[in-house]
Order: C-alpha cells, then sequence, then structure tokens
C-alpha cells in the first residue's frame, strides 16, 4: 500500500480542503507529520483510515462526528486519497454521513455516508464502483486486512500501538491467520480430509466386492477361505496369496471331477443299447405266436353257423320283391278310411240343422232322425239366413243414436236448474249495493276539499319565511353600516391630517427657501434672486427643514388618504342602499312578529294536511263499488237469455226420441227377440249351421271317388310283382331297417370266412408258432436297469461340468479384484498418513500441531525474528522477543508473545514491560510484521504488501538515548523504499526528520504545509 | 600557522547508556593544554559539536566553558555545525561572538565568506562549510539534482569564487562523507536519494580540508584528513587511535601534520568466550576497568550473565550471544521467508513427524495446495475426488 494524494474537506479539523502530497513526503522516507497539540495530525492519519475503511482508528470511531464544526453546513465532508494497492492504482472518494441543511425550507437532512472507488487504467480513471458494502470488500480483499488489523499493522494509532504486543494468542492468531493468508492451509487440511474419506470409501467399497466374490466361491466350490478373512478395514484384513492360492485350487479341482464324470459316460451307453435290443426281438416273436393262435379259432366258430345264414339270405330276398307294392297297398287302406270319416261328418251337420232342416222340406219332425237332405235344398236356406241377418245389423244404428238423444236431455235439464239459481243470487246481491255507492261519495268530497286548504296554507308559510329572512338580514345590514361609518370617519380624520401636514410642510419650506436656493447655487454661477455671482454668506439649511423631496412625499401621503375615504365613502353609501331594500323586504316589520306568524301558518298547514290522508284510500273504494253494480246487472240478463234457449232445445229433442223407439219395436217383435242384440245372435248361430251342413255333404262325394281309384292301382301292382294276392304282399314285407341288419350280417360273415382262410396260410405264423415262447419278463427289467445307469451317469458328467465353469469364472474374477484393489490401498494409506499428520491427530504429529496452526505459528517465528532484527539495535541488544512454545490446546501453540532480558536471561510478560520499552518493542514488533508480509507477499506473487507505516505519538516516552536508536533504525528503514510516517510533536524528531508537514491550527480550520527543515 | 584539526564532540553523548561527559570534559582540558603546550594559533571544529539538537544542559555548560576559555587562549576559534547539531541553536550569538575570536559557522548563506586569520606569512583564508542538508539548500542555491555532492559543489563554488578574488592560503572546513574513508557504527546514516558519499574531487584548489562526521581519524589524502571523534563512540571503535591533527601550514600552503593523541579515560574491550572463561580467566584482568562489549559463546544460555559479568567487569556495556552448536528443544532453523506453499507443508511433515515427506506424499501434498490455491470465493473446480480416482 502505497499512498499518493489525499485530499480533506471538511473533516475533523479542517473545516476548508487541505491536500498532502505523500509522494513529496516520501521522497525522504520517513516523513513527520508535527504541529501543535489539538492541530490535527492523528487527523491526516484518521483521514487515510477513513478513506480507506470507512472508520477511523482507535477511539475516536466511536463517536460518529467526522464533519469539521468549524466548516461551513452546506459545505460536504470529504476525503479523497490516490493510493497504490496491489499494484494497482485507486482513487478512494468517501464521505461520512452528516446532516445537511435543507435546500427547501429549515432543519436539516441527514445525507448518507457514500463511497466512489475508481482505478486508473490505461491513465485515466475508471469507475469500479460506488457501494459502501462493494468498496469495504475490495479494500479487504487488497490489503489483506480488516480495519482494525490494520490498525495494529500499518498505523499505528495513538495509544494503541501495543494492542499487537499485548494481545491473547487467540485474538493474535486471527490477526496472523488473515494477514498471512492461512486459510488456504486450513483449505488444505480439508482437501486432505476429503480425500481420505473417498478413499475410504472406495476401499470399503472393492473389499465389499471382493466380500461378495470370495463367499460365491466358497459357495460354489463348498470351500471356506483360509484365514477367516475380514472385509471391513480400509486397510484391508486379509492376506492376499493365500486367497488367491485357494481361489486357483479350487478351479483346477472342478476341472479335473468333470473330466472324471465325463469318462464314465461311454460304457452305461453301450450296456443300456443292447439291453433294449434283446427286449425288441423276444417281442416280436412272442405276437407272432399269438397272431396264429387266434387264427385258428375263428376258422372253427365260422364253420358251426353256415345253416343260420342260408336261411337269412333267403328271407331277405322275399322282402325285395314286395318293397314296392306295399305303398300302394297303404294308400288303399287310407282312402277307405276317409271315406267313412265324410259319411259320419255329414250326419251330423244335418242333426245340427234341426228344426231349420224340418221347415226346408216341410216335413214333420217325426224322430225319423235328421233328415237327409239334398245339396240344392241346403244351399238354399243358407242363403235365407244370411239375408235376415242383414237387416238387423242395419237396425243397430238407430239403437245407438237412441241412446244418445236420451243422454243429451238428461244434461240439458241439469244446465237449466243450475242457470235458475245463479239468476236468484244475483238479484239480492243488487239490491244492496246502491246505499253504499252514496256513502262513499260524500266521504271523498269532504276529504277534497281538506286537501285543496292544506296547500293554500304551506303556500302562505314560504311567504312568510321569505319576510323573516328579510327581516334577519336587515338588522346585520344595520351592525355593519355603523361599522362602515365609524372607518369613514377616521379616513376622513387621517385625511385631514396629511392635508394639514402638507400644508405645514409647505410653509416650512418656504420658509427655508432661501437656503433651498442657495443650496442650488454653483460656485461661479449667478444668483437666481439677485443676479450677483458672488455668494459671500449664502443660507444654510435649518435643521430639520424640509425639501421638495419631503413635499412631495406628503402631497403622495394625502392623496392616499383622500383615495382611502372615498373608499370608505363608497362603503357606506353602498351599505345604505341594502338596508333600505332589506327593511322594504321585510314590510317593515320585526323578525319576532314574523316568527309567530310562521308558526301559526305551520300548525294550520298541518292540521289540514291530516285531514286529507285519506283521500285516495276512499276513492278507490268508491270506484270498486261502482264497478260492481254494473257487472250485477250484466249477469243477471245474461242468465235469463240461457234459460230461454234451453227450455227450447229439450222440446225438440223429444220428438225424435219417440219416434226411433217405435221403429225399433216394429223389427224385434218379427224376430221375436227382446233386443236387438239377442235377435243378432240368434241369426248368426243359424246361418252358420247351414253353411257347415252345405260343406258336409260336399265332402262326403269326393272321398267316394277317390277309394275307388286307390283299391283298383293296388291290385294291379301286387299282380306285377308276382304275388297271388294283396294278402301275400302283406306277410313277405320286412321293414328295411331289418332287410339292412341282414345284409349286414351276410357281408361280415364272408369277410371273417376269407381271413381266416388266409391267416392260416402265411408261413411266418406257422413258423413261430413252433417255436418256444421267450421270456418278456426278465430282458424287460433288465433293459429298465441299463437306461437308468446310463442317465445317472450322464447327469452326473453335466454337473461337473457346469461347477468346473462357475468356478474357474469365479476364481478368476477375484484374481483380477485383489489386483485392482492392491493400489488403492496404497494410495489409502498415503492419503491417511498425510490426513491425519496434517490435521494434528496422528501419533507421529509429534507437536500435535495441525498444519494452519503451524504456519501461524511459523509466520510469528519469522515475524518475531524480523522484530529482533530491529529490537537489538533500538535496546542496545538487551530486549529480544520470543515465541512462547507452550501449547494451549487444539494445537494452537506457539502463539504467545514473551519479551526476554538478555542481560538477566528472564522471561517478561510484556504488560510488564514500561511505557517507553513497549512502545520501542511493538514499533520492532510491527516492523518485523511489515518486513514479512512484503517478503512472503513478494514470494508468492500474491498478497499484501506493507509499504507505508504511520506511527502515531509514543516517542514522548522515550528518554533521548533510546529515541535515539529509535530513530536510526526508523532511518534504517528508508534502504527498503519503505515509508514511514511519524507524528509527534517531540522537538528532536523535528531536526532529525527533514521531511516534514506542518499542522497549524487556525480559526478557519487547520492547515497543512511541506515542509522542510533541517 | 599551526592548526589544530578536531571534530565530532558530541556533546551530551552517551556510550550505551553509559555518561561521558566527565570523559569529553576531560578531553576539553587536554585540548586546551595541547594549545597552550603547541601553540596552536587556529583550532578548527569540524563539526557535531553537540549530540542531539536539543542537546541537555550539561553539554551546553561544558560547551560554554569550553569556548570561553578557547576564546581566552591565544588561538582563534572556528566551528561549524553537523549534522547532529541543530544549525540555529549552535549559531545563535555567532555574529556576537565573532569578536570574541569563536567563529561559528553555521548558516548555509555564508558559505563563501572565509574567516581570514593572519600569520606571518600572510592571510589565510578559513572557510567554514557547516553540515549541507541538500533538501535545504536545493531551493536557495538552484541545485539541480538532489545529492550531497551537489550542495557541497555549490559551496566550493562559492568559495572557490571567494578565493580567486583573494588569492590566499585556504582551509576548508566540511562535514560529509567522503569516499575513500570507512565509516564506524556510530555515524549517523545521512544518505540523501540513497547516495551519501562525496568524491574527493570536490575540494579541488584548497590547501587543507578539515573534514568531520566519520569518527576514525582518515587520510584520504596529505591535505584531505578526517579528525576523528576524541572519544570512542562505539564498540568498533575500539582499535582506533583517537585524537587530533595538528597541522602546518606553510606559506605555500603545503601542510605537514602531526596526530595528537587524545587521552583515554577508559579504554574500550571487546571480550568472547564462556561466561565461566570470562569470569576466571586472569589474562582478561587488564580489561578489568574498561568498558566491556561482551560475547558470550556458552551453549546453554547463563542466568543472570550481566550480574555476574558486572562482578568482575563492572563497566560492561553490551551483551551478545553466540552459542557454537545449535539446541535441539529450540525450533530448527525456520524456512526462509519465500517459500511456495507446497515447500511449507513439506516442512511441516518435516517438523512434525521428525521425518520428510515420501514421494507419494510429496506428490499428495502439491496437489493439495494446488488444488486450494486461487482465490477463495472462486468456485472450486478440482475437488479430491479428481485426483482420488
Amino acid at each position: 500500500m502505497r499512498l499518493h494524494q489525499l485530499e480533506v474537506t471538511a473533516f475533523g479539523p479542517f473545516a476548508t480542503t487541505v491536500e498532502v502530497d505523500f509522494d513529496a513526503l516520501a521522497d525522504g522516507g520517513l516523513f513527520l507529520l508535527c504541529g501543535p497539540t489539538g492541530a490535527g495530525k492523528s487527523s491526516i492519519l484518521d483521514a487515510v483510515c477513513f478513506a480507506l475503511y470507512g472508520g477511523v482508528p482507535g477511539d475516536r470511531n466511536d463517536a460518529r462526528h467526522l464533519r469539521s464544526d468549524g466548516a461551513p453546513p452546506e459545505r460536504s465532508p470529504r476525503v479523497r486519497l490516490e493510493t497504490t494497492l496491489s499494484g494497482r492504482r485507486f482513487r478512494l472518494t468517501r464521505s461520512p454521513a452528516w446532516d445537511r441543511p435543507k435546500k427547501r425550507g429549515a432543519g436539516t437532512t441527514r445525507e448518507q455516508a457514500s463511497v466512489l472507488v475508481e482505478e486508473r487504467v490505461d491513465g485515466s480513471w475508471t469507475h469500479l464502483t460506488g457501494r459502501l458494502d462493494e468498496a469495504g470488500h475490495l479494500v479487504g480483499r487488497l490489503l489483506g486486512m480488516t480495519m482494525s488489523q490494520f490498525c495494529q499493522v500499518v498505523m499505528l494509532p495513538q495509544g494503541d500501538f501495543q494492542r499487537f504486543l499485548k494481545a491473547r494468542a487467540d485474538d493474535r492468531q486471527q490477526l496472523l491467520h488473515s494477514i498471512f493468508r492461512a486459510g488456504r492451509y486450513a483449505d488444505v487440511e480439508a482437501w486432505l480430509r476429503d480425500h481420505r474419506l473417498v478413499l475410504r470409501r472406495t476401499s470399503l467399497a472393492e473389499q465389499a466386492g471382493l466380500a461378495d466374490l470370495v463367499s460365491r466361491l466358497s459357495e460354489a466350490g463348498s470351500s471356506t477361505p483360509p484365514d477367516e478373512p475380514v472385509f471391513d478395514v480400509p486397510e484391508g484384513g486379509f492376506d492376499v496369496d493365500a486367497l488367491r492360492t485357494w481361489a486357483a485350487s479350487l478351479a483346477s479341482d472342478a476341472r479335473a471331477a468333470r473330466v472324471a464324470a465325463e469318462a464314465a459316460v461311454a460304457p452305461a451307453e453301450l450296456a443300456s443299447d443292447a439291453a433294449s435290443d434283446a427286449l425288441t426281438a423276444a417281442r416280436t416273436l412272442a405276437g407272432a405266436q399269438a397272431r396264429h393262435a387266434d387264427a385258428l379259432r375263428r376258422h372253427d366258430e365260422l364253420a358251426h353257423r353256415a345253416e343260420a345264414v342260408a336261411e337269412a339270405r333267403q328271407r331277405r330276398d322275399d322282402a325285395r320283391r314286395a318293397a314296392p307294392v306295399r305303398g300302394l297297398l297303404t294308400a288303399r287302406t287310407r282312402a277307405l278310411a276317409g271315406l267313412e270319416r265324410a259319411a259320419v261328418a255329414e250326419a251330423d251337420a244335418m242333426a245340427g240343422l234341426g228344426a231349420e232342416a224340418h221347415e226346408a222340406t216341410g216335413m214333420l219332425s217325426l224322430d225319423l232322425g235328421p233328415p237327409r237332405l239334398d245339396l240344392p235344398t241346403l244351399r238354399a236356406g243358407l242363403e235365407n239366413a244370411v239375408a235376415r241377418r242383414h237387416r238387423c245389423s242395419a237396425a243397430r244404428a238407430d239403437d245407438r243414436e237412441l241412446e244418445s238423444l236420451r243422454r243429451a236431455a238428461r244434461d240439458r235439464d241439469d244446465e237449466i236448474g243450475r242457470v235458475r239459481r245463479q239468476h236468484d243470487e244475483a238479484l239480492a246481491a243488487l239490491a244492496a249495493l246502491p246505499e253504499r255507492i252514496v256513502a262513499l261519495r260524500t266521504e271523498v268530497a269532504a276529504a277534497t276539499e281538506a286537501q285543496t286548504g292544506a296547500r293554500a296554507a304551506l303556500e302562505r308559510c314560504r311567504e312568510v319565511e321569505v319576510r323573516l329572512e328579510a327581516a334577519r338580514s336587515h338588522e346585520k345590514l344595520l351592525a355593519r353600516m355603523s361599522e362602515a361609518r365609524a372607518d369613514h370617519q377616521d379616513a376622513v380624520a387621517r385625511h385631514q391630517a396629511a392635508r394639514e401636514t402638507l400644508l405645514d410642510l409647505r410653509e416650512r419650506r418656504l420658509e427655508g427657501m432661501a437656503a433651498e436656493i442657495a443650496g442650488q447655487l454653483a460656485s461661479g454661477g449667478s444668483c437666481p434672486v439677485c443676479g450677483s455671482c458672488d455668494h459671500p454668506h449664502p443660507a444654510r439649511p435649518a435643521a430639520g427643514a424640509p425639501d421638495a423631496r419631503v413635499e412631495r412625499d406628503a402631497v403622495r401621503a394625502v392623496d392616499t388618504a383622500a383615495v382611502t375615504e372615498q373608499a370608505y365613502a363608497g362603503n357606506v353609501r353602498d351599505l345604505t342602499g341594502e338596508v333600505a331594500a332589506a327593511r322594504q323586504a321585510a314590510e317593515e316589520q320585526t323578525v319576532e312578529h314574523w316568527r309567530s306568524v310562521l308558526a301559526e301558518t305551520r300548525a294550520a298547514a298541518d292540521d289540514l294536511g291530516g285531514r286529507a290522508s285519506g283521500l285516495d284510500d276512499l276513492t278507490r273504494r268508491l270506484e270498486q263499488a261502482e264497478a260492481r253494480l254494473g257487472s250485477l246487472q250484466a249477469e243477471v240478463a245474461d242468465d235469463d237469455r240461457t234459460a230461454t234457449r234451453l227450455a227450447a232445445e229439450q222440446t225438440a229433442g223429444a220428438a225424435r226420441i219417440r219416434d226411433l223407439e217405435r221403429r225399433l219395436t216394429v223389427l224385434l217383435s218379427g224376430e221375436g227377440a227382446r233386443t236387438l242384440a239377442e235377435a243378432l245372435t240368434a241369426l248368426a248361430s243359424a246361418e252358420q249351421r247351414w253353411r257347415s251342413a252345405v260343406e258336409a255333404a260336399e265332402a262326403h262325394e269326393r272321398a267316394g271317388a277317390a277309394a275307388d281309384e286307390a283299391h283298383t292301382a293296388a291290385l294291379e301292382a301286387a299282380a306285377e310283382a308276382g304275388f297271388d294276392d294283396l294278402a301275400a304282399v302283406e306277410s313277405a314285407t320286412l321293414p328295411s331297417a331289418e332287410v339292412d341288419r341282414l345284409e349286414a350280417d351276410l357281408r361280415t360273415h364272408d369277410d371273417a370266412v376269407a381271413a381266416t382262410t388266409q391267416a392260416l396260410a402265411d408261413p411266418d405264423l406257422i413258423a413261430a408258432a413252433q417255436q418256444p415262447a421267450p421270456a418278456l419278463g426278465a430282458l424287460e427289467q433288465a433293459a429298465r436297469d441299463a437306461a437308468a445307469v446310463l442317465a445317472a451317469r450322464r447327469s452326473g458328467a453335466s454337473v461337473a461340468a457346469s461347477t468346473a465353469q462357475r468356478l474357474g469364472r469365479l476364481a478368476s474374477d477375484l484374481v483380477s479384484a485383489l489386483d485392482a484393489w492392491l493400489p488403492t490401498r496404497a494410495s489409502y494409506d498415503v492419503a491417511d498418513r498425510v490426513a491425519t499428520l496434517a490435521a494434528g491427530s496422528s501419533a507421529d504429529n509429534r507437536l500435535r500441531m495441525r498444519l494452519s496452526a503451524y504456519v501461524v505459528a511459523w509466520r510469528l517465528a519469522q515475524v518475531v525474528e524480523a522484530a529482533n532484527v530491529r529490537l537489538a539495535p533500538m535496546t542496545g541488544r538487551r530486549y529480544a522477543l520470543e515465541q512462547s512454545t507452550a501449547t494451549t490446546g487444539a494445537g494452537r501453540g506457539g502463539l504467545g508473545l514473551q519479551v526476554r532480558d538478555e542481560w538477566s536471561g528472564e522471561l517478561r510478560d510484556p504488560a510488564t514491560l514500561s511505557g517507553g520499552e513497549t512502545f520501542v518493542v511493538s514499533l520492532a514488533l510491527a516492523l518485523g510484521l511489515a518486513d514479512v508480509v512484503t517478503s512472503e507477499s513478494a514470494a508468492d506473487g500474491e498478497g499484501t504488501d506493507v509499504d507505508t507505516l504511520f506511527v502515531d505519538e509514543g516517542f514522548g516516552s522515550l528518554d533521548p538515548d533510546t529515541l535515539d536508536d529509535v530513530m536510526d533504525t526508523l532511518d534504517a528503514l528508508r534502504d527498503g523504499g519503505r515509508v514511514v510516517g511519524v507524528v509527534s510533536h517531540v522537538a528532536e524528531l523535528r531536526t532529525r526528520i527533514p521531511v516534514q508537514l506542518h499542522v497549524t491550527p487556525d480559526r478557519a480550520g487547520s492547515r497543512v504545509a511541506l515542509v522542510h527543515d533541517g | 600557522m599551526r592548526i589544530l584539526h578536531t571534530s565530532d564532540w558530541h556533546l551530551g553523548r552517551s556510550f550505551h547508556r553509559a555518561d561521558l561527559l566527565g570523559d569529553q570534559a576531560a578531553y576539553v582540558d587536554h585540548l586546551l593544554e595541547v594549545v597552550a603546550s603547541e601553540e596552536v594559533d587556529l583550532v578548527v571544529v569540524a563539526g557535531d559539536v553537540y549530540d542531539r539538537a536539543l542537546p541537555p544542559v550539561d553539554a551546553v555548560r561544558l560547551a560554554d566553558e569550553t569556548f570561553a576559555r578557547l576564546a581566552a587562549s591565544r588561538a582563534r576559534v572556528v566551528v561549524t555545525s553537523g549534522n547532529h547539531d541543530s544549525a540555529r541553536r549552535l549559531g545563535f550569538g555567532s555574529r556576537l561572538m565573532d569578536a570574541a575570536g569563536v567563529h561559528v559557522r553555521t548558516d548555509p548563506a555564508s558559505v563563501g565568506t572565509p574567516v581570514v586569520v593572519d600569520d606571518a606569512h600572510g592571510p589565510v583564508a578559513v572557510y567554514g562549510l557547516p553540515y549541507l542538508d541538500p533538501d535545504a539548500v536545493r531551493e536557495p542555491w538552484g541545485l539541480t539534482s538532489r545529492s550531497h555532492e551537489a550542495a557541497l559543489g555549490a559551496a566550493m563554488a562559492r568559495v572557490r569564487a571567494d578565493l580567486a578574488g583573494r588569492g590566499a592560503r585556504s582551509v576548508v572546513l566540511a562535514h560529509a562523507f567522503v569516499a575513500g574513508a570507512q565509516p564506524s557504527e556510530s555515524e549517523r546514516d545521512i544518505s540523501v536519494g540513497g547516495v551519501q558519499r562525496v568524491p574527493t574531487s570536490v575540494f579541488e584548489g584548497v590547501d587543507y580540508v578539515a573534514l568531520g562526521h566519520l569518527h576514525a581519524p582518515h587520510t584520504l589524502d596529505e591535505r584531505i584528513r578526517y579528525s576523528g571523534s576524541p572519544l570512542a563512540y562505539s564498540f568498533s571503535e575500539a582499535a582506533q587511535v583517537k585524537g587530533s591533527w595538528l597541522v602546518d601550514l606553510a606559506a605555500d600552503g603545503v601542510v605537514a601534520t602531526t596526530f595528537v593523541p587524545a587521552p583515554v579515560p577508559r579504554p574500550l574491550a571487546r571480550l568472547r568466550g564462556t561466561l565461566a572463561d570470562l569470569l576466571a580467566d586472569p589474562g582478561l584482568a587488564e580489561h578489568e576497568g574498561a568498558w566491556v562489549q561482551a560475547t558470550l559463546t556458552d551453549d546453554v544460555r547463563p542466568r543472570q550473565p550481566m550480574e555476574q559479568l558486572q562482578q568482575r567487569f563492572p563497566h560492561t556495556l553490551v551483551l551478545a550471544f553466540e552459542p557454537t552448536t545449535t539446541l535441539p528443544g529450540t525450533p530448527v532453523a525456520r524456512p526462509a521467508a519465500g517459500r511456495s506453499a507446497h515447500d511449507v507443508t513439506l516442512d511441516f511433515v518435516a517438523e512434525v513427524r521428525g521425518l520428510g515427506a515420501t514421494a507419494e506424499e510429496a506428490a499428495l501434498l502439491a496437489s493439495a495446495c494446488e488444488a486450494c490455491t486461487g482465490d477463495r470465493d472462486a468456485d472450486r473446480e478440482n475437488g479430491p475426488e479428481a485426483v482420488a480416482g
């Protein structure tokens, strides 16, 4: 961090803008900020800190009042710093929060803290950010320090410089951790830990695979692995080589077994084949022998049956001949039966006719049985019956009409009764109505009158109100007028006074006119009065004499007063007019009068209004009553008309009824029935009987003819077939089924005979019959045994083959898995060792120190070493810093600091040092810290660089010799290109440090001046 | 003319916290004795009269007495201010003191104006050049570069200009670091712009140059010398013989010089050895009264070393330790600064375990360091899985 320019406005004690050129100050490598107390020396450093971090170091940060009190209220406080951080040039402009006076209105408004960060890129300033949080983040990252750390390392503030020296180990660790970026080593620790975990998981996963393979192998090979291997330890709890040999041996054993099993199969095959061949031959022989014996037996059977067979043959031939005739015979029988039936039917029909038949023939019914009528007679009787029925059907229509007329007459009677009743009711109602109508009319008239009266009363009320209003306004106007009059009087008085003043002034002016003229005299000019150019004793104006200007003012005053007076006079006139108008409108009566009148009128209006309220209702009722009267009257007339009509209809209907009744009676008597329906029924049945009789006679005739024909045909056919008569045909007939059966039997018999003859002639069968019977049972058993042995041998061979294959595959898998796992184990070992070492938990770690803690302790050791280099000359080699080696838990050892007094060899706690000693030691520490930080950043290529250091006071606590030594040390710093800024009031330093920035207080804020002093 | 050339009195200076005012007073007595006995005509004090810009009261009193006595003696005195003095304070009343024969020259503006001292052979122009701060004289003299050489060059130009008009013998007092001489530990560094030396060529044309600033008596040239300080002000000067130059300036400007050693009130001794040896060795008896700088070579730091030493050597001022062997308990030689992160991790392993890292361990640490470099806020792309796979 190297500072270039600082510009401070209205900040701290600087009311105006001051500029500090750090480049010029840094020329000498060492510069001094001096000035009297309270001038603002520390404020320069505060401004630098504020520009970087937005806060000031030390106690002043708590008081939030950074703006200068001496600055004018509208000047905004601002700090602008140009600096180089990590090789990049920045310009930071910051403004604290302050209360700005409002642009409009009174009071202040709070202007918030702001920041602007720009970077110089290619010669011009580019905007980086304007946000407080981003700026803080940027600065923190570039400097590698927070503000409090900055104040411990770079800016040793007043009274606070010893904080690092006296800090507790924890705080120191944080600072070192942050400055030296030990976070990176914490990341390394975490990375190693994760790496180890990953490898552990991989190793265990691979071992799980191994375990699985081993169990499958042991199951397939039925053998447990040697030494009970364990597979859940990452480093592996088993002997790799033993497993390998075990797997190989299993595989080779399985292979040998398979070979043996396969060898045993072949001989069993041969034995089984031989046994089955023998069995087959024996079976064939036995079969031939059986067939021969069977044929012999059948032949004997057939011979016994020869006679019966011949008889059956004969019967069959006869039946064949008689078959065709049979049909005709059957037809003849049927025709004869038909004839008989027709004759019976005809007799029945005749009987049914009964009485009618007798009538037709004119014969008496003398129990001679049913008469036999011939066909034409029957036909005539039928025609007669049909005609009579038709006549009765026609009479049915008349009957229906009669019924309907009767019903209509009954209805009309009812109607007439009803109409009469209605008429009587209407008449009764009509009697009462006219009286009521009259009463209603009277009431309506009264109410209408009351309404009219109420309207008039309201009108009058309104008039009275107007009057009342007029009386009120009259009173108000009177009041105003008296006021206006008074004003007018005043105005008149003032006018008068002004006029008098003017007159007075004019008089006085005239009196002093001489002086005025004298005043206008130009030297050397002639006098307007006497013409002389010599003015020995010109008049002098009296004190307080008015001149033209004063008179003009007085004239103006008079005019103004006159105008005012006229205005008021106009006012009075207007009001007078208004008053007169109001009085007239109120008819010269008072407000009270009108009020009482209004009350009376209102009361009357209300009363009338009440009376008129029921008007609408009454009107409606009257209308209703009148309407009802009209309707009733109409109704009565209507009923009369209806009754008359109905009576006429009734008379006409009765005449027609009588006519129809007469016609029907005539007809029925002719038929001998009481009702028409009866007659119709009887006639219909008679007709039916006649018809059936006719049909039966016709049928009988036809049947006779057919029977004769059939008989003739049958006789002819029988003679053709060779039978004597029909009876012979009858007996020879056999059902066709029987004939077929006989045919079949004959055929079967013939076939059997042929077969047996052939079998007996076969030579093979003859030969086989001559040989002994074979022992089939024993041969069968032998064949079965041989087959069983073969099957067993075959299955054994296949099992052995599959086992050998599986074992071989598993063994090779296991070997390859073991090979794959070995490198994993090796890596895990390495990772485990390194990770536990870095985390401080390994047994190998003698110091029990984590990597990040070690780095921090190591850095602190570097810092202490560098500090001691500076400390030795400053204390005459008496004091040296030492790192305390005590570990304070959690492997955070070695961060304590102690001071060793070389002369007594004792260790002292830094808290026991005196003020001056503390200052010297802290300064040495700060310088050592800066040295180490710079060299580290140079090596890494990243990190903070601390080119500038500030020491704020503290030199006053040193004795002159020590001060000398300290100054020598600071002088030596210049060699490294570092810049040290010292704030001190010690006079000695002003001579030792030539480059100085004087800060002087001033009424208008402090000023700074760059001075080269010797 | 006989000139006594002395410089760098550093009145009020303490020697490692020991007060030297008494010894400085003794030297003043010696000086006045020499002036009287050797018949010195001119005493030149070439700067650094006081040790500080604001000297303590005792030192001022001593200086006052010294000048008074010198004024009363037969010699004239020319005094210039050095880099330790405050030019203004030392130069108080210089114009008034001229009359008494004590010429104090501390103002750069008076550079070209000599003090003329007459002797039998003629005038001698004595130019007293005070210590010239290049920054201070740059503006008034319009120097082009910012260095002691430029300042002295300009001053000498003025001197030569004046001398040209005078034609007398010349003596120049200057307070600077002239090349060819060796510094000791007690001089203050005056480098400006990184350079503090001035070449001898600056002083061409002057008969004698009396230099001050360095505390050892150097002879750069026949006529350009350092007188050195009258007392030893640091242990590095223990071997030096302190004193002043007695210079005889002949009529033709040739100088013949003699060295007058100053009394040594207390010698310096630098001892080295174990504490036991130092306390017991009889050969060191001669140093028992000297200012002692002891370097103890004990392997184990002795207890209360200073107290024990001061029993034999009561004026032990400085104690240093240089053990011959490094102890196993103390931290091993820490790794030098500027080591990469990977190296740091390897050192860590070696330190906490006692054994260095094997090749695989080193490779693993290297990958870990690589994976963790860079901005901590950025996303990590290489995780441990990438390496483990």
